[in-house]
């Protein structure tokens, strides 16, 4: 068995502190969690545990971080994965080849696994995550949760002793994410040592042997009475209380629509009007084509039929000026940027904003203080953490105040303060612009009493759900 | 037959017939190519880019050639123009294939020609991401559009944005390799060992020793 030590580890970035004397013990073969609000150095932690840092951050690391005797980062590779695997939070770009089946095999020949064993190799692991129907798919076309499950089989298929996970299920859906937990699960009864960072631990309370605590840099054992606590935080089956929207008055209307993804139909003619100046849930597993739907509503991917907006085809209505009236909230917030400073993207959100009289510079110090991003207004924007790009792009669309706002999970990847803040924030700003909010979530325990109307996405076709109104 | 092969007898004589002023020759360069192309069976688009790409660069130094030349012009006028033709013709016999045959030439690259992996893996990262970069142009342009601002293609933000984001995408590649377990000068295991096969050495001969005999008359 190998050893993992970690003692009194430091890390900062020039003089930016991250991690704060940090020392963590996990017994072997137990599946640990680690929990801590958004940007308080879990992903800066976990990455530095699999080696990747400081090699790909820079920045200057001291105390004990090492794996039977050796430096972690000074381990090649090649035998470090065989020891500790890996799971990226963003499922995008962490793959170097075209299918499934080339990035497994690109895998396995960096560990040097004989070729004779390798296919059978790969086939299995991508069997136990249920991706071998798309082995020789184009990784490209896979949505977010089927791109993490193929991650998890290269990890499964490396068999390394520790395997380190990032936020793996915040592009999952529900049912997808039992079957990964199920997966993680048997990999850990196998004598394997598991380590989680998440903010939502529904689905596995039962199963957790430890709770690490991170906040500030700084991190601790929780006690038994602190883990009961955190771990009863949550309701195993949220519901989601909407009612059936009557005589809908909408300006975004369906009318027979389709979508594809390659040769894979994801929609089949649908028809429906979106509800004005209401907030409107969108859920259904991964993969069934949610946000193919936002991108075809903001003109970025084809359709069949006809998208409306206030009675204009979509193909008549230039794209400049349609994502005026109809926007998208990225999932990726960098892509939202347009400056290079918080206070310069909060100027020119200010000055291009529908409604600049809402906008006074008390009302953003309050919405800035309220969303713990006061602090950090000088700072660039590229430099901040995942979580508070998301609620900084979150308030500059919201300051934009276009008529239609469509969201695609904005609330993965934050601590359950944050989400909270944010969907007040969220609420408060569209009510008072009267905005139309469509939202994709997978966080529904957020959320249960947030939105007036929930759209079911599954077997191709969207339903409105809920009680009679 | 093995792409890099092909590559290679396709340099050699594309090298040779720099230094050779005939038309005759590039005529039957050209020709060759030709009954090539028949066999493989090219769609008609691919005829015409073969017929109207070399057209600009063919003229231009033809009519440089013609009109503004010294001494032996309109022989050298002629053979410019079929030289760039058949530059074009016998690249295309390589270049029009390279899609179906990429993978196994960039095997052949590492375990044949013994390039470091690191870049031919990097290569392959690189041609597994082009087709993303046209939609990640527009994706940024409507993104902005979003915020209420316009970017022309000839903004600085624009590109900014696209570099910035072809960063961000290496430095994960990057990570995502070596969290694969990718290492810079270990061994690898290959699945697939590629083998040149040995007919594959006997076509590449006879068609070198093929050219060179063609040359033997001496009549350019």
């Amino acid at each position: 068995m190998t050893e993992l030590v970690v003692q009194q580890v430091n890390f900062a970035y020039n003089d930016a502190t991250v991690l704060r004397d940090v020392s963590l013990t996990m017994q072997p073969g137990s599946l640990n969690l680690l929990v801590g609000p958004s940007g308080s150095g879990k992903s800066t932690l976990l990455k530095l545990l699999a080696g990747l840092y400081p090699t790909f951050s820079g920045g200057k690391l001291t105390g004990q971080l090492t794996l039977d005797g050796y430096e972690i980062h000074d381990i090649v590779p090649f035998q470090r994965v065989a020891h500790i695997g890996y799971l990226f939070q963003n499922p995008t770009r962490q793959f170097v080849m075209k299918t499934p089946f080339e990035e497994l095999r690109f895998s396995l020949e960096n560990l040097q696994v004989a070729p004779e064993d390798m296919t059978s190799r790969i086939e299995d692991a991508l069997t136990r995550v249920g991706m071998r129907d798309f082995m020789w798919h184009d990784l490209m076309t896979l949505s977010g949760g089927e791109k993490q499950k193929v991650a998890l089989a290269a990890v499964l298929a490396a068999d390394s002793h520790y395997l380190l996970l990032d936020e793996p299920f915040a592009n999952v859906d529900p049912t997808s994410r039992l079957q990964l937990i199920q997966l993680i699960k048997a990999y850990q009864q196998s004598g394997k040592t598991i380590l989680i960072a998440d903010h939502d631990w529904s689905g596995y309370t039962d199963v957790i042997d430890d709770v690490f605590v991170m906040a500030d840099g700084g991190l601790h054992t929780a006690s038994t009475a602190e883990k009961t606590t955190i771990l009863s935080q949550l309701p195993t089956q949220p519901a989601v209380h909407t009612t059936q929207p009557d005589a809908v008055i909408g300006d975004v209307v369906l009318d027979q629509v389709t979508l594809t993804n390659g040769d894979r139909p994801l929609l089949s003619k649908t028809s429906l009007t979106i509800p004005n100046a209401k907030r409107t849930l969108i859920t259904g597993p991964n993969g069934v084509g949610k946000s193919t739907l936002f991108s075809a509503l903001v003109k970025l991917y084809p359709y069949g039929g006809q998208i409306l907006y206030q009675n204009q085809s979509l193909t008549k209505r230039r794209i400049a000026q349609h994502v005026r009236d109809v926007a998208l909230v990225f999932q990726n917030a960098e892509q939202q940027f347009v400056a290079m400073t918080m206070a310069e993207e909060l100027a020119q959100a200010q000055q291009m904003s529908r409604f600049p009289e809402l906008w006074t510079s008390a009302v953003l110090d309050d919405v800035l203080t309220r969303l713990n991003l006061a602090h950090v207004r000088d700072h660039i924007v590229y430099q901040l953490s995942g979580g508070q790009q998301k609620k900084l792009q979150v308030l500059l669309m919201l300051m934009t105040g276009t008529p239609v706002l469509l969201f695609d999970e904005p609330l993965a990847g934050l601590d359950s303060v944050s989400q909270a803040h944010l969907l007040a924030i969220i609420a408060e700003i569209t009510t008072q612009q009267a905005q139309t909010v469509v939202m994709i979530s997978h966080q529904l325990h957020a959320v249960t009493d947030w939105f007036d109307y929930h759209l079911q996405f599954e077997d191709q076709a969207l339903t409105f759900r809920g009680d009679a109104s | 037959m093995n792409p890099l092969m092909k590559f290679g007898v396709i340099m050699i004589i594309a090298l040779e017939l720099t230094f050779i002023k005939s038309v005759t020759i590039n005529l039957i360069v050209i020709a060759v190519s030709a009954v090539l192309y028949l066999i493989l069976h090219l769609r008609w688009r691919q005829w015409l880019w073969l017929c109207l790409l070399p057209v600009l660069p063919g003229l231009g130094s033809w009519f440089s050639l013609m009109y503004f030349g010294t001494g032996d012009h309109v022989h050298m006028a002629w053979v410019m123009l079929s030289r760039v033709y058949a530059y074009l013709w016998l690249g295309g016999l390589f270049t029009l294939k390279l899609n179906d045959e990429r993978d196994i030439f960039l095997a052949t690259l590492e375990q044949r020609a013994h390039l470091s992996p690191t870049f031919v893996y990097a290569l392959v990262g690189v041609l597994n991401f082009m087709p993303a970069v046209n939609q990640q142009i527009k994706t940024i342009r409507v993104a902005a559009q979003m915020r209420g601002m316009t970017l022309h293609i000839w903004e600085p933000q624009l590109y900014f944005k696209a570099i910035l984001s072809a960063i961000r995408w290496s430095q994960s590649l990057a990570e995502g390799m070596v969290s694969h377990g990718f290492t810079e000068g270990a061994q690898r295991t290959h699945l697939e060992a590629v083998t040149i096969k040995r007919l594959d050495w006997v076509i590449a001969i006879i068609a070198l020793i093929a050219f060179q005999l063609l040359l033997l008359p001496h009549w350019y």
